[in-house]
């Protein structure tokens, strides 16, 4: 013990004088600021980067730089940047920085191969496998910041490429059972039949109205959008720079869905064993 | 040996020990910045993405609010000086076009006589 004082005085002594070299280091002398990181932001100001990532991508279609500059927020992959998009467009916030988003969040996904759109359309959000597809990852939220507003345009301002000319071509009520709650889907496609994410689309009724943007669920197709609507009343859906305008929808009333389902009874849905609430399908091709 | 001696050389060990732990293991972060703050990378960054929105959008006053966050008076000056150094850094010619646009166009309103008296 009497030969190991010696060394225990020593080691007194270094963990005095580290507590004192930390004190200085992070306290009377700490390392230089070269500087923060994007990251590092208030979540206002990060927010604020972020939209700003996604209205810079919108406005050129640089995806190289879009990508390098998404890499210093690992956390925001596919879903997440598809639930901004929506946080975006329900808050009423930036349009180019939402179909930014969307796309961006389309483009990203796109080196995951998506199920067949069309058998993933007729069942929409009824089937559990759909839902599963809402990962941890989109629950993030950030917070979204809007500018103030002082000299923003009363309308949103359209560059030639983001302002193409929306025809319907398609207009189905949709007797599905497993569709539930009733919804009016939209597709819009390009004439190639390439979906287009990032259009804006506005339902409006008597007494109200909301936005929603195509993209959110590329996992369908990236120019696939819906909007939930509610029995007896009328709806409104405008497309893009608003010259293109398909009224009075309203849910129809679908048969039985045993008729529907070859005398199948379906186990979920709201037409279980009677006549049930149905959706429309529009689909647009952007000229 | 004397035991004073080996506190005093431990102490100075562990001085700097903790020194180099504080400054280049674990230094302090900074966390909660505001976009003034950034490093001058992000900055410039920050700034070409500003005019990148303003060529699609031609919005001034969002334009001029946004760079306002980065803490200059002089936001055409702030873009036309990201401007030089990305013409002298090689960037494409695109990008230089684009900053120097909302250089001028803030420069121009920013002269304007104002509607006060």
């Amino acid at each position: 013990m009497k030969k190991l004082l010696p060394y225990l005085w020593t080691v007194v002594g270094l963990l005095l004088g580290f507590a004192l070299g930390l004190g200085y280091a992070w306290v009377i002398q700490p390392a230089k600021f070269r500087g923060a990181e994007p990251t590092s932001l208030q979540p206002v100001y990060r927010g604020e980067y972020i939209l700003l990532i996604a209205s810079a991508y919108q406005a050129t279609g640089n995806l190289e730089y879009a990508r390098t500059r998404l890499a210093l927020f690992p956390e925001l992959g596919p879903d997440t940047l598809s639930s901004l998009a929506q946080q975006v467009v329900a808050a009423g916030g930036p349009q180019d920085a939402a179909r930014g988003l969307a796309r961006l969040s389309v483009v990203l996904r796109e080196q995951t191969p998506s199920p067949s759109v069309e058998l993933a359309l007729a069942t929409s959000r009824a089937t559990p496998t759909i839902r599963t597809t809402i990962t941890p990852e989109s629950t993030l939220a950030l917070t979204i910041p809007f500018l103030p507003t002082a000299t923003r345009s009363p309308t949103i301002i359209f560059s030639p490429t983001t302002n193409p000319e929306f025809v319907l071509v398609s207009k189905q009520q949709v007797c599905n059972p497993l569709i539930v709650p009733p919804m009016i889907q939209v597709i819009v496609k390009t004439a190639d039949g390439r979906g287009v994410p990032g259009v804006q689309l506005r339902a409006q009724w008597e007494g109200g109205d909301g936005g929603f943007v195509t993209g959110m669920k590329p996992e369908l197709s990236p120019g696939y959008a819906d909007y939930t609507i509610e029995p007896g009343k009328v709806y409104q859906i405008t497309i893009g720079n608003g010259l293109t305008v398909v009224r009075d929808l309203t849910a129809p009333t679908c048969p039985a869905a045993t008729a529907i389902l070859g005398g199948r009874t379906p186990v979920t849905g709201t037409g279980a064993g009677g006549p049930f609430t149905g959706s429309w399908r529009l689909e647009f091709e952007m000229r | 040996m004397n035991r004073f001696l080996l506190l005093g050389l431990g102490t100075i060990a562990g001085v700097i020990l903790g020194a180099w732990y504080g400054w280049s293991v674990s230094p302090i972060t900074y966390t909660e910045t505001s976009p003034d703050e950034l490093r001058p990378e992000f900055r410039a960054d920050y700034v070409l993405m500003v005019a990148e929105t303003y060529s699609s959008d031609h919005d001034l006053g969002q334009a001029a609010v946004k760079l306002s966050r980065l803490g200059q008076d002089d936001l055409a000056g702030l873009v036309r000086q990201v401007a030089q150094a990305y013409a002298a850094a090689g960037y494409p010619q695109e990008d230089r076009d684009r900053l120097n646009a909302l250089a001028d166009n803030l420069a121009r309103y920013s002269t304007l006589p104002s509607a006060a008296p």
